[in-house]
Formats: structure tokens, sequence, C-alpha cells
């Protein structure tokens, strides 16, 4: 046993540093007890992780989350048969000489398969330039005729550095260095995308293009997304510079407007639409509202909302937005303190809103004012934003092309290196009207309600919110302690005393009302 | 808890809302008169109290308001324009007050001039819908903002005087 492990396999004890303590569960704040363990999300069941391979005995500590034991150099140094079994040993080693090498993973790159065909067929009919060397059987007419990613070089000059590629208006699994798509395509021969093309009919909505959506920008440009709507009201500054994607010489540039500048460079496939403004105010909350709905291609709906704002007014919002339309969203943030992030599917009504658990006070478990720093607003790490980031994207991309599990909630906590997932069910007395009809819906027809969203029928996805009754009276019946469950609001809420005055129109007008607020002065 | 007693004991003087509506609901106008109705009690309030430190109006809707607050630091009144709008979202979304003036000097501050107050305002305002309006917000997250950041920036000489000392009433 090493001079550092306890034996208990916790790799952090309580009150250290980085230790990572399951939040209290229990309504202490107002809200039914939603951690559960299991299965959350929907999609099907990921498969079990190999945990013994490469990474010690398997994860210990609590809940099985804990830092691995060979974490450090204690595998390395201590060597020898009795350690940590290995992926590959080295081939001077004694035990190895009669078991072959494990298979190679098959590269798609210059000695992939096709390739090496190619080739062969090439040099049988001569020299051939690059970009010719194409068999006319195994591609569509059009493309053999002239690829549209086709070099303009293939003259055989060097390529011109900085220039901007042209349009491509089919997606093609031809691997090549010219195919911006090659790799994306791949997914579809590894299995893991039934159909990577249908990417480009899809049409998502970003509010927010900070730290996070810049980046889940990019991230789905890159991977041909059909549309980009992007709204956000910010200027770059240099301020920002400590996050990804915007550059120095951008600053003083509308958020959007240098965002689609790169954008439609990386990428001239996507379509975007942009818009400098903030969501909350009246009109251009209705603006919001037309373009969920008719701002996807083709004027439908769009197939996704992101939310990576900053703020609670422009969270709630959207949240109002999509409660209003039905629509599914995802959520994001980085904490003030931009050691922890989470990402959160919104279906309204299957899964709880903005309104019925804001996630911080979820998340941390405590108290949100607790996390009130003096000083500046807040701040950030462009690898918790950028990690933050590759979580929406994937859970985007995951929801959009049908694969893999899409979590309700996926947190990330860096400190502790743990990434906590479950879900929350809806509250029924949800302050929002909406979300309250949403979830009678869902209640009504789930059957109909799995059609409407488009959400995979598989096994694990469950028609319902998965928690147990929250009931609180059945789960304790013997109550020996007589605890009592109080409300969350006293010490957030100082004037809400008995006493309170409750307001008076005294049956005025608001003319009567506005002239006697003017004549005070 | 982060307020003060003397907040605290404004706060509680204001009378509290019922109906829960926003600009796009049909309700809005029984809104607005009860927002309208609790900010004059708050204006009369703090008259009484000696610390008149605002004035509002809205346009006709009641969706656009502006106005001036002022605060009082070593004698001398220094005073800022104060505007909002009431948002969609209004009143589960809370207000977002904007000081124009005092935009890009301080980074407690979202661009625009809107103050920054997710903090500690979003989470009490959150537990108090529908029961807090424009008159709770004002009281809570603006007083406390200015007397938190007045001070700071005109002793940092971001924030000067205009014109001519004039001398406040005390």
């Amino acid at each position: 046993m090493a001079w550092w492990d306890d034996g208990k396999g916790k790799g952090y004890s309580k009150g250290e540093k980085g230790y990572w303590e399951r939040p209290p569960s229990g309504p202490s704040k107002g809200l039914p007890d939603y951690y559960g363990d299991g299965y959350h999300g929907y999609g099907p069941p990921p498969p079990p992780y190999p945990r013994s391979l490469g990474y010690g005995k398997g994860l210990t500590g609590p809940n099985g989350m804990g830092r691995p034991q060979s974490y450090g150099q204690e595998a390395g140094a201590k060597g020898g048969k009795d350690s940590q079994p290995r992926l590959r040993r080295p081939p001077s080693d004694p035990d190895l000489k009669d078991i072959p090498p494990p298979p190679l993973p098959v590269r798609m790159g210059k000695s992939g398969r096709g390739k090496r065909k190619d080739k062969e067929q090439a040099a049988e009919k001569g020299d051939m330039p690059r970009g010719a060397e194409k068999d006319s059987k195994e591609m569509p007419k059009q493309k053999s005729k002239d690829p549209q990613w086709k070099r303009k070089d293939d003259s055989g000059k060097e390529p011109q550095r900085g220039s901007a590629r042209e349009k491509i208006d089919v997606m093609s699994a031809e691997v090549r260095d010219d195919n911006p798509y090659s790799r994306l395509m791949a997914l579809e021969r590894m299995g893991v995308v039934e159909e990577y093309q249908k990417i480009r009919h899809f049409s998502v909505l970003i509010v927010g293009i900070g730290g996070v959506g810049s980046v889940v920008a990019e991230m789905l440009t890159r991977c041909g997304i059909g549309k980009l709507l992007l709204f956000d009201y910010d200027k770059v500054e240099l301020a920002n510079m400590n996050r990804l994607f915007f550059r120095p010489e951008q600053s003083g540039l509308s958020k959007v407007e240098a965002s689609v500048q790169t954008l439609r460079a990386i990428n001239p496939d996507v379509e975007f639409e942009v818009f400098n403004l903030n969501i909350t105010s009246p009109d251009n909350y209705e603006l919001l509202l037309d373009r969920i709905q008719e701002g996807g291609l083709d004027e439908k709906r769009v197939d996704l909302v992101l939310s990576c704002v900053d703020n609670y007014a422009a969270r709630m919002t959207i949240n109002q937005a999509c409660n209003e339309l039905g629509q599914i969203w995802l959520e994001s943030g980085v904490s003030e303190n931009a050691v922890s992030g989470h990402i959160q599917t919104m279906i309204p009504g299957r899964y709880a809103c903005f309104e019925c658990a804001p996630p911080a006070v979820v998340a941390g478990g405590g108290d949100e004012n607790a996390i009130k720093r003096e000083g500046v607003c807040a701040a950030s790490l462009p690898t918790t934003m950028g990690i933050t980031a590759g979580l929406l994207a994937q859970a985007t991309l995951k929801h959009l092309l049908k694969f893999g599990t899409v979590s309700n909630f996926l947190g990330y906590d860096a400190l502790g290196d743990f990434f906590p997932s479950y879900s929350m069910a809806p509250n029924p007395e949800c302050g929002s009207r909406q979300c309250r009809r949403r979830q009678q819906e869902w209640t009504d027809d789930p059957e109909e309600m799995m059609r409407k969203y488009c959400l995979p029928d598989v096994p694990g996805n469950a028609k319902e919110p998965e928690m147990k009754e929250e009931s609180g009276a059945e789960l304790h019946p013997d109550n020996e302690w007589g605890i009592v469950v109080e409300g969350s609001n006293e010490d957030t809420a100082p004037e809400n005393k008995k006493e309170d005055v409750v307001v008076d129109t005294k049956g005025a007008s608001v003319a009567d009302l506005m002239a006697s607020l003017k004549s005070l002065g | 808890m982060m307020y003060d007693d003397k907040t605290k004991a404004a706060v509680q003087k204001i009378p509290l809302l019922s109906v829960k509506a926003g600009p796009r609901d049909g309700d809005w106008v029984e809104r607005l008169k009860e927002e309208l109705a609790a900010l004059i009690q708050y204006v009369q309030n703090n008259k009484e109290n000696d610390h008149d430190w605002f004035r509002i109006e809205s346009n006709e809707d009641g969706t656009r308001w502006t106005g001036t607050c002022w605060y009082v630091h070593n004698l001398l009144r220094y005073e800022f324009k104060l505007q909002f709008e009431i948002p969609a979202g209004y009143p589960a979304v809370p207000i977002e007050l904007e000081l124009p003036e005092l935009d890009g000097k301080t980074p407690k501050m979202y661009r625009g001039g809107k103050i920054c107050l997710d903090i500690h305002f979003a989470p009490l305002w959150r537990t108090n819908v529908p029961k807090f309006g424009i008159a709770h917000a004002l009281s809570l997250a603006l007083g406390p903002w200015l007397a938190a950041e007045i001070p700071y920036l005109i002793e940092a000489g971001v924030v000067t005087h205009k014109g001519l000392a004039e001398p406040c009433q005390v």
C-alpha cells in the first residue's frame, strides 16, 4: 500500500481541498429530493465502463466515483508483473514473446485502405495528379467529374495560404485530405451515427455568444450544422481574451458580428442569422419567439435552442419562451468561481424547468448567496468554459443525430474531477403556468409527447420522470423526532412577515397613479 | 444576511404586490397600478425618513421607465440617470436596472450600464415573485449597489461631482 493510500480508496478525504461530497439531499431548499441513482436521461443506457483497464483496480471512493487508485506515478513507478495491467507491454518483456501484439486500430488517413487501392490503380495508369485518382464507380457522377472540394492547385502549385474554400452541396464520406467532412462522415462507418448528413437539415438557435456560446457555435459550424441563429447584445473586449474563440483585433465589434466573420470563413456551408440585441425586453422577446418558430431552414421551427447566457434574467426569458412554445432547449452554465459547470436538457413538462429548480441552487446544495465574492462580477477560465462548451455541443449532436444518452443534468466539478449526472422531475407547483400546462400534457399522453418532441423510443427512455414519489408523509411514516420541513424562504426573504403591508390601489386609474408619482418631485 | 437593518426596515414598509402579470399578459394594467401605488408609498416613506433618493416615471404602457437617482457622499450630491425596461417575462424575470452614465466605469456592471445584481438580488427576487415590484427592486438592488459602489468610484476619481458643489440639506 502506498504512503498516500489510506486503504479506503477515497483519494481525497473530507476537509481536504478537492474533496467532493454529494450535496445534501432532502428538501432543504423547499425542493423535493431529486437525486436518484441509476440511469437517467433518454437514449439507450451507456455500456458499462471497463473499469480495470489500465486504470488500477477500479474506481472506488464515495459512490464509486473517487479518484483511481493508480493516479499519479504509482503504476509506472512500480513496474513488474504485479503492477497494474497495461494496455501494451514493451516487446522486450519475455512473457510477451509468444503473444501476438493486439491489432492496430485502422487509420483512415493516407495509409488507409481506400487510398492504397487508388494508388495502385494510379500506378497502373501512370502518374496521375492527386484529385483525379478516383474510382468513378464508387462516386456519384456529378462529383467524380468535378469534386466540389477539389483544390484549385491540382496542377501542382502549393495551395494558396489563407484562401477560403468554396461551398459544398453534399457531404461526402470520401477519405481525402481536402474533404472537410471525411472525419465526420467516418462516424457512420464506425457505427456511432446512422446518418451524419442529416446534420445539414438542422438549425440551432444560440442565445449568448460568450465563453461557452462562441465555442459551441464554432464546434457546430465545424460539424456542418445547417443553420445557426446567434443572439447577443455584447461587444468583444480585451477582457474576453482569457476565453476561446475571439481574437484581440476583433475587440469593439459586436460579438455576433465578430463570430459570424470567423465562422463563415471556417465553414461557408452553414447559414447564419445574427441578432445584436437583448432578448429580455418585450419587443425582442417577440422576435425570439418568432425566430424559434420560423427561423430554421426553409422557415421551419428551429430544432434546438441553446442557452449560453451568464445571467438569471436571460435564462428565465429563454425558459419562458421555450415553455410557451414547447421547445426543447439546453441550458449551460459555468460557476462564478470558474471551477464548475453544467449542462441541462430542458424538455418542457418532462424535466424540471428553470423556474421549477434553478440549477445553481440545486447543484450547489447550499445557499446561493454564499457564492458571493467581493470585487469583480465573476471569474472565468478557458478550460472550464471549453469543457462546458464541449459538453453542450456534444449533447446537441447526440440529441439531433440521435446517438448515445442525453442526460437531463450533467455537471462538471473541476476541483474533484467529478461529473455528476441525474434527472430532475418537474415541480407540480412551478411558478410558470406554461410549465404546469406542459406537465399536464406529459401526464395525459406521454406517447404523443414522445412523438411530438421526436424523442427516440428506446429502452431506458423513461416516459415519465424517473423520480420516486416525493410525497414526504409516506416516505417516513414514523417520524420519531418530529422533524418538520420548513419553507426555504425564511433566510432569503426578511420582509416576508405577517405584518406585511399589501398594496392598495384604491381604485385609482393608471393615469391618476402616474400623475401622482410624477407630482412627488 | 447582506442587507442592513435600515434597508430591511425600509423594504418592510413597501406594500407587497399580488398580481402576477407582465407586459404581455392581460392583467398587466392591474399589475401596473400596484407597481405605481407601491412606488408612491415608497417615495413618501423615503421623504418622511429624510432619505429621498430617486425619481422615476414610465411611458404610457408602463414598460419603459426613466428617472434619476442620487447618492450623497461627503455632503455632495451625485446624481445619475436611471432607466430600465420591464422584461417580457416579468415578474418571474427581474428587471435590470441601468445607469447609462456609469457604463464602462465599473466592473460591477454589464454592457449598457446594467448593474450587476445576479448574486445577491436575483435569488431574493426569485423567492418573492410576484410580491416584489419595482419599488422593492430599487430599494434592495439599486440602493445597496449605489452605497457600495459610488463612494469607491468617487475615491478612485472615476466619478466626479458635476458643476458647483451643491451643499446637501441634511
